[in-house]
This record gives C-alpha cells, structure tokens and sequence, in this order.
C-alpha cells in the first residue's frame, strides 16, 4: 500500500525486516537544502519489526550479501544507520565529484576504497594496518590518501582510539545536527504535556522548527530506542514518553 | 550496596540500596515464603561504607501481617575500627563457607572479614577505586580474590598468603566488572571501562580471548549432537575479514580464517610491533564487546553463555565457546551508566534479570522479549540475585 501519505498508525509494524527497510527508504524526508540518499536508522527499523533479535539476524545477513552497509553514528552511543548498497554508493559518488573537484591529487584513492576496502570490510570500523593492507592492493597507499579519504567524508575518526576508522555516510553532518535537536524537539513537545502524552495522529501534523527531518522520521527512531511507547487507545495509538 | 547469599553453593555478590537496615522486602505475596536452610544468609554492602549479613530465613518482623522485615544481624560501618571509608562497591561471601567474607570499596581497599568475629583478618591495597571483586566458586586449589579497580591491572590477592600473586594487564582503562568461569577454576573473564572483555586463563601470561561484538553467530549453537547444522550457521556468521584469536576454537569443519588471521599474531607491520605468543590476545588489540564500559558480567550456571551490560545500555549474550555474539537482541531498556551493575541469571537459563533505572527487568535468555518488570523501588537499582533453591513456592528474587 504505497499512496502518497500514509499515517504512520497503518505503517508502524511489518513482518519482514527488508520489507521495512525498503518501505522506510521511500519514505524518507525529502530536504530542501541537503541532497541525501535515503538512509534508515537501527532504532527506526526496531520500531518497525516486533522481533528484535530477528532483525539483527536479518541485518547481519543482509551486510554479508552486502545488500546494505551498517554506520556508526556520533550521535549517540549506539546509533547506527542503514543504507541500502546502491545508494551509499551514488552517495559516495557524489562526494568523489566534489573532491575531485577542489583537488584531483591522488583521487585514485577512491577506486582502490571502492574497490578493495569495501568489498572485503563490511563491519562498521576498520583498523589502520587492514586499511593500509587493502589499500595497497590498488597502489602505493601513503597518509595523504587516508587524509584524502577523510576530508571526503568517507572515512572518521574518534578521539578515543586513533587507530580505528569508522566508515561514515558522505555530507550527512547538517542531517545528523537535525536529528539531535528534532529528537528533542519532540520529546520536549510530550513532555510539556500535561500526562507527557499525544496522540500519534496528532502529533504527526507538527512541524518542527529545528529538524529538516519530518515527525514520522523522529517517531519511529524514539520509539524504537525506547524513549517513546506506543498505547492503543480506543481514538488511535498515543504516543507516550516512557519512565523506566 | 552490594550484597551476597549464603548457601551450601557459592552465591553472587548483591547490592542493596543505601538504607542501613534495609527491608528485605519481597513481592507482598499472601503466602509466606520459606527459605531452605541454605541459601540463608544475604550479604550487602551499601554506600556509606557499610556491610550486613542477613538472615533471610527468620524475619525480625511483620508489617501488615505480610510484608517480611529483616533487621540484620551483623554490622560493619564507618564506626568500625577498621571498616571502609567510601562506598562498598562489592561484598562476597567466602565461597567454601560463611566465616570468611571480603568487602571491596571505593576506599582503595579489599578487605577480608572474619564474620563471628567482626574483625579484618587481612586486607589489600589497590591503586585506585575497587569496582569489582570475586572468587572462583568451584576454586579447590586456590584462594584467590580476582579485583578490578580504576586502575588498568587486574589483581589477584590470595587469602592463603595475604599477598598479590598475578597482575592480568590488557585492559585500556579501569575494569568494572569481573567473572569467575563456571566451568574451570582458572579462567577468570574481565569486563572494562574500554568496552573490553577478556578471557584469562590465571596459569599463563596474557588473555586468550577478547570479545568483538563484530564476531556474531545466527543463534545459539544447538548441542554437538546437531553439528551438521550448527557449522552451516557458523559460516553464515563469520565475517571475511573477521580475526580470531582463541585456542579453544573450533578447528575442523568450516571454511578457513581469511589471511587476517596470521596477521594478527604476529603484528610486525607498522611501527608498533609486538611478539605475542600464539594463541594469545595482546594488549594492543582494540575490540570491543559494547560502545562504552562494560558494566555488568554474569555466566550462566553451565559456563556456556556469557551475559554482558553495557553503558551503551545494551545487554549482549555471548557464546563462550565460540567467542561469538549471538546477536540476541535484549528490548531497550536505560542502563545506568556509571556504575557496575549485577546481574542475574536462573539455572536453566531461561530468564535473565537486569537492574535496569528503578525497575528490574527479566527477559526470556533466548529471545531476548521482555519477560516481566519488577518495580517497587523508589531509587535506582544495583544488583538483583536470583535464589534457586526455594523449592516451597515459585523462586524468589531479592531485590534490592
């Protein structure tokens, strides 16, 4: 059933994990100022199938088909997005297009982390021996690829440990900084309530002020983390800010 | 506070809320309950420094006719000539029998007590903040005291001698939690500040297993019986480029380790170099089994399965002898974040029980779906136990 709008009551859970994958790709924000390929959240996929156990399973299968790629977020500490293969990739593209663009020096990095990093690494983090080792198939890899390789996008690192690379979703810092402050913004919005409490319905005609990402986006991503519940009621499902 | 039982089988350390005479209050069910002569006296430590013992058997007092009262029925506090300055972050009974216990706490020091007595019959300085202590249970050869401060190096102190016999080093930051195998009274597990976990084995140098939360496996491993099956799910869960370390690994049916594996036992690449004995973990390996500290471990009764929280509050269940992930994913939940939590498994082990904010959640081991939730607390919770051995009614879970 893929009409134009859907209400997130009739499409909040489904049976089968790429089913909701996929349903979740098309429904993702479209965003005036940043253009993005779709990407899902873990917790929005949780929100979405009852068996969680399952859909890790499923999602642990679907990375080794290298059907999707799994991310590691900094928005939280165990936030991951999920983005289907075909996308990543046009999303990687577009990010080499501008590189190349400010600078064409040692842009071949980019084929050899196309086509020997990630076909082999299909965990969220490499450490910096493997991604020399892979490079090095393509070419002479030096510091100044790696470097390379970071200011696209494609690459981060954490301040914890500075021998470990995490592979990240290119030009996705402005939607990140939305999702932040929207989660809060809902959030803010329940509890300002009087029993912390609205129902889903309602609370799905909202604009928010400080997220480019729609209500139906954050939604899914709280309730599948946990800090939102569902109720069913007899006017619809209420959507409540847990306590425990 | 931390607090423990005292049966004829050694029982976990627990830990009670800060009340000095807490209540031992259980579920207000109508029916008494009765515990069987073991299993009787319950151990805490709470955070003003002080430890009790319990009697849970015999109630001091009833209130409104149901509700059980247990005053305790020894004390050490601050008062003590020599008892504990800060928080009790962990109290243990002496795993042979009730005339030992040994207290941990935030003051640098582990102590061990004579319980009729009421006396320190030695203690032992740390380097910093004792989050974690423990005792083999099935321990016949040794008396030692596994502990993990602030400080990186697990310690081991040894009753028979009162000295420190081994220093584990691996760790990247401080350990907050640590396990006793079920199974062999040498391996000790580790949980750090660093997201680590580490199998060591006491008689030899260095750790053999470190868990990657990378490495999963589709499932538990059905017994040997159905090993056809299990080594087609394996392959399924092994990632290409996965590296592996442990000696216990299974060799034989499924398909090789990818050339990563020779690498990295013996890291000569890059300017950081170290020999490492084969089969052996160094300490320059940097996997992680949770985003955060690893806050809680406990090990189910037939030392197959490892439960891990984490302050990324999630809750991860390992195969031991896989070193694997199960993936079993446990419902969201906020775990504190700060503080070593305990955890709790039944025998056989369907249910796990997790402190979780003031509430304690159980969850069915194997699915991970929220079983029940236990509130009745108006404070954080620290530490469940579950007591087997009621065979009156149902199994009883003192919380605190």
């Amino acid at each position: 059933n893929l009409d134009g709008h859907t209400s997130l009551e009739d499409n909040l859970i489904f049976s089968d994990t790429l089913i909701a994958l996929q349903l979740m790709r098309t429904q993702f924000p479209k965003l005036e100022k940043v253009v993005t390929q779709p990407f899902i959240l873990q917790s929005q996929l949780y929100s979405s199938v009852k068996d969680r156990t399952q859909v890790d399973r499923d999602l642990e299968s679907l990375k080794k088909d290298r059907v999707l790629r799994v991310f590691k977020l900094n928005t939280g500490q165990d936030d991951h997005a999920i983005m289907f293969m075909d996308d990543y990739l046009k999303q990687m593209e577009s990010a080499v297009r501008r590189s190349k663009g400010k600078n064409q020096d040692c842009s071949e990095v980019f084929e050899w982390f196309e086509k020997y990093v990630l076909p082999s690494k299909l965990d969220v983090s490499i450490d910096h021996l493997e991604l020399c080792s892979l490079l090095s198939h393509g070419g002479d890899a030096r510091d100044k690829h790696i470097t390379l390789l970071m200011n696209a996008g494609l690459l981060t690192r954490q301040l914890i440990d500075p021998n470990m690379y995490w592979f990240s979703i290119p030009s996705i810092g402005p939607i990140l900084k939305g999702l932040t402050q929207g989660r809060k913004e809902v959030l803010s919005l329940l509890n300002r309530r009087k029993y912390k409490e609205m129902l889903l319905s309602s609370l799905e005609k909202t604009r928010l002020r400080l997220s480019p990402l729609d209500v139906r986006f954050h939604l899914r991503d709280l309730i599948g983390s946990g800090q939102i519940k569902t109720v069913q009621t007899a006017t619809g499902l209420l959507a409540r800010v847990s306590t425990d | 506070a931390r607090a423990a039982l005292r049966g004829p089988r050694p029982l976990a350390p627990r830990r009670l809320a800060r009340a000095l005479q807490p209540q031992g209050d259980r579920d207000p069910a109508p029916r008494r309950r009765q515990l069987p002569p073991e299993g009787r006296y319950l151990l805490s430590g709470a955070s003003d420094g002080s430890a009790a013992v319990f009697d849970l058997k015999d109630a001091t007092e009833y209130e409104a006719g149901f509700i059980a009262k247990h005053r305790s029925i020894l004390l050490v506090d601050r008062q003590h000539q020599h008892g504990h300055k800060f928080t009790v972050s962990k109290a243990i009974w002496y795993p042979v029998d009730t005339g030992l216990f040994v207290t941990a706490s935030f003051d640098n020091y582990v102590k061990v007590w004579d319980t009729n007595s009421t006396q320190v019959v030695m203690d032992f300085k740390m380097p910093g903040k004792v989050y974690s202590a423990a005792m083999s249970p099935i321990a016949t050869t040794h008396m030692l005291i596994a502990t993990g401060s602030a400080d990186v190096q697990v310690r081991l102190c040894d009753i028979a001698s009162g000295a420190f016999t081994h220093t584990l080093s691996g760790h990247h930051d401080g350990i907050m939690s640590l396990e006793w195998s079920t199974s062999s009274e040498w391996i000790l597990m580790s949980g750090g500040c660093d997201g680590a976990i580490r199998f060591w084995d006491i008689r030899r140098a260095g750790c053999f297993l470190i868990l990657d939360q990378l490495r999963s496996q589709l499932g538990r491993r059905p017994p040997i019986i159905d090993s056809t099956t299990d080594n087609h799910q394996k392959n399924l869960g092994r990632s290409s480029s996965s590296k592996s370390y442990s000696v216990q690994q299974r060799t034989g049916n499924h398909k090789k380790q990818s050339k990563g594996l020779r690498k990295s036992l013996t890291m000569v690449r890059g300017h950081t170099q170290q020999k490492v004995h084969p089969g052996m973990s160094s300490s320059q390996n940097r996997k992680t089994a949770h985003y955060g500290a690893v806050t809680g471990l406990r090990t189910t009764t037939d030392g197959m399965h490892l439960l891990s929280s984490g302050s990324d509050s999630r809750l991860r269940l390992w195969d031991i002898d896989s070193g694997c992930n199960t993936l079993v994913n446990f419902e969201a939940m906020r775990l504190q974040t700060s503080k070593p939590l305990q955890l709790a498994v039944t025998d056989d082990p369907s249910l796990v029980f997790i402190p979780c904010m003031s509430s304690i959640k159980a969850y069915n081991t194997w699915s991970g779906t929220t079983f029940q939730t236990f509130r009745g607390h108006y404070d954080h919770v620290n530490c469940c136990y579950y007591n087997s051995q009621d065979q009156v009614s149902f199994p009883s879970i003192v919380l605190c």
